[in-house]
C-alpha cells in the first residue's frame, strides 16, 4: 500500500512540473543514461590521476648503504 | 650489484633488498637509496583536546593537531588503531599536507601544539622532523605519543624540537614485549631515559590488559623503576583496555584492577598516577603536598584548574609539568 502510494504521489509530483505521462523516461533509458554517466565519470578520474604529476620520494634520515 | 640498505631509525634495523619495504611498511629500497612512503601523507588529522593523547600536565585545556600515517614497528596484538598502523600506506585515505600546511592548520585552528599521534610517529619520522622545525619557529609546540621504539641517534635529534613525549609502556617484561608486541622492552626503558635527559616533558601510558600485564608485582617493579630513572614527578596513565583486533578474546578491564594498579604506583612513589578510558575519579589531579584536587577532569576535558603560574593555588607548591 505505501508503495503504491508513492508512486501515485510521484505521478502527481511529475504532473505537477507539466512532465507527461507519455513524456517519462523509460527505465532502459534511465539504466542507459546511468551507465554512460558512470563510465565518463570513471574515465575522467582516470585521465584526472594520469595528469596529476607524482610528488619524488623524501629520502629517509637514518639508514645506511650495505654493498 | 645487490644495493642493499640498512634502516637505521628503530631497532627492528630492517635491512632491505632492492624494491623491498620495512617492517613498518613506511619506507623502501628504491634503487639502492631508502625512501620514506608516507611524508605530506597522513591518513589522520584531526584537532583533539590535549587530554586525549593523554597529556595531563602540558598545557591542560588546550588543543593539538594532530597527525599520523599509516605504518607501525611494533604490532601489538591489542593495538587500538590497527586500521591504519597495521596498514600499508597505499591501502589508506591520505591528504596531501606538507609539514608547512600542517602548521599553518595548527594555527588556523588555535591549536597550541601539533601531536604526532594515532599509529607510531617513529614511521614519519621525516614527516614528523620538518614539521616540529617549521612548528617551533612559529611558537607552536610538539609533543608526540609514541612506542619509543626508536634508536638513539634519531630519537635525541628529535628532542630539540620535541617540547613533549607521552611514551606507551606496555609492560614491564621482555616476555610481554616479545610474545604481544613484536618488540622488545630495552629499547623503550632506553628511550624514556634520553628523553628526560634531553629535558622533553614525559608522560607514560600503560594499557592495563586482563591476564597479560595486569600482575601488581610487575606494575611495582615498573612504578620503581620510573621513579629511581625517571623521577617521582612523571605522571603515568593506566588506561583501560578494550577488546580489539587480535586480542577480542578478552573481555574489558575491571575497574578494580585499575584502581590496584594506581594505588601500587602511588605506594611505590609516583605523585601524579591516573587512571584513563574510563570516567574515574583517578582522571583528576591532585597536589601532592595539601591533597586537593588540583585539575578536575571529565574525559578528555577540564572543569576546573587550580594550577597558577606551576604552582598548587591552596598551598603554593610547585606542580611539575608545563602550564603555560
Amino acid at each position: 500500500m505505501l508503495r503504491m502510494a508513492n508512486a501515485s504521489s510521484a505521478v502527481q509530483l511529475l504532473q505537477g512540473f507539466g512532465v507527461r505521462k507519455e513524456n517519462r523516461m523509460k527505465r532502459r533509458d534511465f539504466l542507459r543514461i546511468f551507465l554512460l554517466g558512470g563510465l565518463f565519470s570513471l574515465f575522467g578520474k582516470k585521465a584526472r590521476a594520469e595528469k596529476k604529476p607524482e610528488k619524488p620520494l623524501k629520502e629517509a634520515m637514518f639508514w645506511k648503504r650495505l654493498d | 650489484m645487490a644495493k642493499r640498505v640498512q634502516c637505521e631509525l628503530c631497532p627492528n634495523g630492517c635491512v632491505l633488498e632492492l624494491g623491498q619495504h620495512s617492517k613498518c611498511r613506511a619506507r623502501m629500497n628504491k634503487d639502492g637509496t631508502l625512501y620514506s612512503l608516507v611524508y605530506g601523507k597522513p591518513c589522520a588529522v584531526h584537532v583533539d583536546p590535549i587530554e586525549k593523547k593523554p597529556f595531563f600536565h602540558f598545557l591542560p585545556g588546550t588543543t593539538a593537531f594532530s597527525i599520523a600515517t599509516a605504518g607501525c614497528v611494533l604490532s601489538c596484538k591489542f593495538c587500538q588503531n590497527w586500521q591504519i598502523s597495521q596498514a600499508k600506506p597505499e591501502d589508506t585515505d591520505t591528504y596531501d599536507l606538507p609539514p608547512e600546511k600542517v602548521v599553518s592548520n595548527a594555527i588556523a585552528y588555535k591549536c597550541r601544539s601539533v601531536t604526532y599521534t594515532y599509529t607510531e610517529p617513529t614511521v614519519f619520522y621525516e614527516y614528523m622532523y620538518d614539521t616540529a622545525v617549521i612548528a617551533k619557529k612559529q611558537g607552536i609546540r610538539n609533543t608526540m605519543h609514541s612506542c619509543g621504539y626508536i634508536n638513539e641517534k634519531p630519537l635525541r635529534t628529535l628532542s630539540k624540537f620535541m617540547d613533549a613525549a607521552d611514551i606507551d609502556l606496555k609492560g614491564f617484561t621482555e616476555d610481554f614485549y616479545s610474545r604481544i608486541c613484536s618488540g622488545s622492552l630495552r629499547p623503550v626503558l632506553n628511550s624514556l631515559v634520553i628523553l628526560k635527559e634531553e629535558g622533553v616533558w614525559l608522560e607514560i601510558t600503560n594499557l592495563v590488559i586482563p591476564t597479560l600485564n595486569d600482575d601488581l608485582n610487575n606494575v611495582r617493579e615498573m612504578s620503581r623503576w620510573i621513579v629511581k630513572n625517571l623521577g617521582a614527578d612523571v605522571p603515568i596513565h593506566f588506561s583501560r583496555f578494550f577488546p580489539h583486533y587480535k586480542l577480542t578474546n578478552l573481555p574489558p578491564t575491571p575497574i578494580e584492577t585499575l584502581e590496584g594498579a594506581r594505588k601500587t604506583a602511588m605506594d611505590a612513589g609516583l605523585k601524579f598516577v591516573y587512571i584513563g578510558n574510563i570516567l574515574h575519579e583517578g582522571e583528576n589531579t591532585f597536589c601532592p603536598k595539601c591533597k586537593k584536587v588540583l585539575i578536575e577532569r571529565m574525559g578528555y576535558f577540564v572543569k576546573q584548574n587550580y594550577v597558577a603560574n606551576g604552582k598548587c593555588k591552596f598551598c603554593s607548591s610547585a606542580v611539575a609539568g608545563v602550564w603555560s
